[in-house]
């Protein structure tokens, strides 16, 4: 009963018990934040919009973004992966793709997915309407 | 070593209904523990709820030994979303986020690319030959849940030359003594002793079953085998078609 077994096994077994309720406690913990995130995107300048050689089209935009997300992060937060979508429709496609986009309406999106470090993945978006490409290539 | 002639005496001493009795109860354990994954396969809707990743082309979110708890959902797969996907049943499955979405107007199918956070480039170069997009039966479930370092178990067993097990029964005993020998020691009585071991059975099953996924880093290799890539071991990758067999949950393929 005294062993270096015994006492070995009752160390892990008791470590193994006590991590499982602490990744319990810290994935549910999470539900008692309400995050209240803001995020503004501007599209300052349309660098190119072209046709691509495989029927695409392609256009960069240089944004000037400003978002305000720390009330996403929780103690329980590892990362959080931030990015904008554009999303359009054309008469082919629902949710977007394209090869005639001139002059074409688009909504910017700011998604975040927050990855926890232990628990359940959490993600969000926030839609911003009405921003439209050029009516020419350029 | 006398206590190996003890066993046998115990051994011997045994009556023989006694013994046919638990084994019927050790089969009813597994039973249940197999109808719990099969339960769990229906309930999330994929066909390997529980996958551990191998490589670190989602890093610094998921680091190589980390669980995942995936699901499917009818909800329709949008950009940003981290998906696992293989293209045929016998390769390792791939865990990476979808960064672009096509969807048509009037089949509504969907056209996924994807690319793993730590990559460089897209995914193309894994896809199968030919196809420049993932369509949704590729897609074998979403990302909801993650914990990390308990795959470690997996990898170990499976990777480490010198304790290399492949066979999924073997896995499968070794984790349960793993996990049972801690509490063997603890409870003096017998029949409470055989059940510990009894559950330790089942959870080692559920971490024997789990499909391992691979996302590959830097090293392509050729895209159907992943043959120049250190860090996947296609060699061994669990097919669990002998549990999946006949029984095939609602909207996923067998």
């Amino acid at each position: 009963m005294h062993s270096f077994g015994y006492r070995a096994n009752a160390v892990v077994t008791f470590g193994v018990a006590i991590l499982a309720v602490m990744c319990a406690m810290a994935s549910l913990s999470v539900n008692f934040n309400s995050p209240s995130p803001t995020a503004d995107v501007k599209v300052l300048n349309v660098n190119w919009f072209q046709k691509q050689p495989n029927g695409n089209d392609e256009v960069s935009l240089t944004m000037n973004i400003s978002a305000d997300l720390s009330s996403l992060f929780t103690w329980n937060t590892k990362q959080v992966f931030v990015f904008v979508a554009a999303e359009y429709e054309t008469p082919q496609n629902a949710f977007n793709q394209g090869n005639n986009l001139k002059g074409k309406d688009y909504n910017l999106t700011l998604h975040w997915h927050i990855m926890p470090k232990t628990g359940k993945m959490f993600a969000d978006k926030l839609v911003m309407t009405r921003y439209s490409l050029p009516e020419d290539y350029k | 070593m006398g206590w190996i002639a003890d066993a046998f005496d115990s051994l011997r001493s045994l009556d023989i209904r006694q013994a046919l009795t638990q084994l019927v109860n050790l089969g009813m354990v597994v039973a249940l523990a197999v109808m719990a994954w099969k339960c769990l396969i229906c309930v999330t809707g994929t066909e390997s709820p529980v996958v551990v990743v191998l490589s670190g082309s989602m890093e610094p979110g998921f680091q190589r030994g980390d669980i995942l708890f995936l699901n499917m959902g009818k909800e329709p797969i949008r950009a940003g979303e981290i998906v696992v996907f293989n293209f045929n049943r016998s390769e390792i499955p791939i865990v990476h986020r979808v960064i672009e979405l096509h969807e048509r107007q009037d089949t509504r199918e969907i056209s996924i690319l994807t690319k793993g956070d730590n990559n460089d480039e897209n995914d193309r170069v894994l896809y199968a030959k030919g196809h420049l997009w993932l369509q949704k039966q590729h897609i074998m479930g979403r990302a909801i849940g993650f914990l990390p370092y308990v795959g470690w178990i997996t990898i170990v067993l499976t990777e480490i030359p010198v304790i290399k097990v492949r066979h999924k029964i073997t896995r499968s005993i070794s984790y349960c003594l793993c996990l049972s020998m801690p509490l063997f020691y603890w409870i003096n009585d017998f029949r409470a002793k055989y059940m510990v071991v009894c559950l330790c059975f089942v959870i080692s099953s559920f971490i024997c079953i789990s499909i391992r996924t691979s996302t590959c880093p830097r090293d392509y290799g050729t895209a159907a085998g992943h043959s120049g890539c250190h860090l996947c071991t296609r060699g061994s990758s669990p097919s669990y078609s002998e549990f999946v067999g006949f029984f095939s949950p609602n909207g996923t393929r067998n």
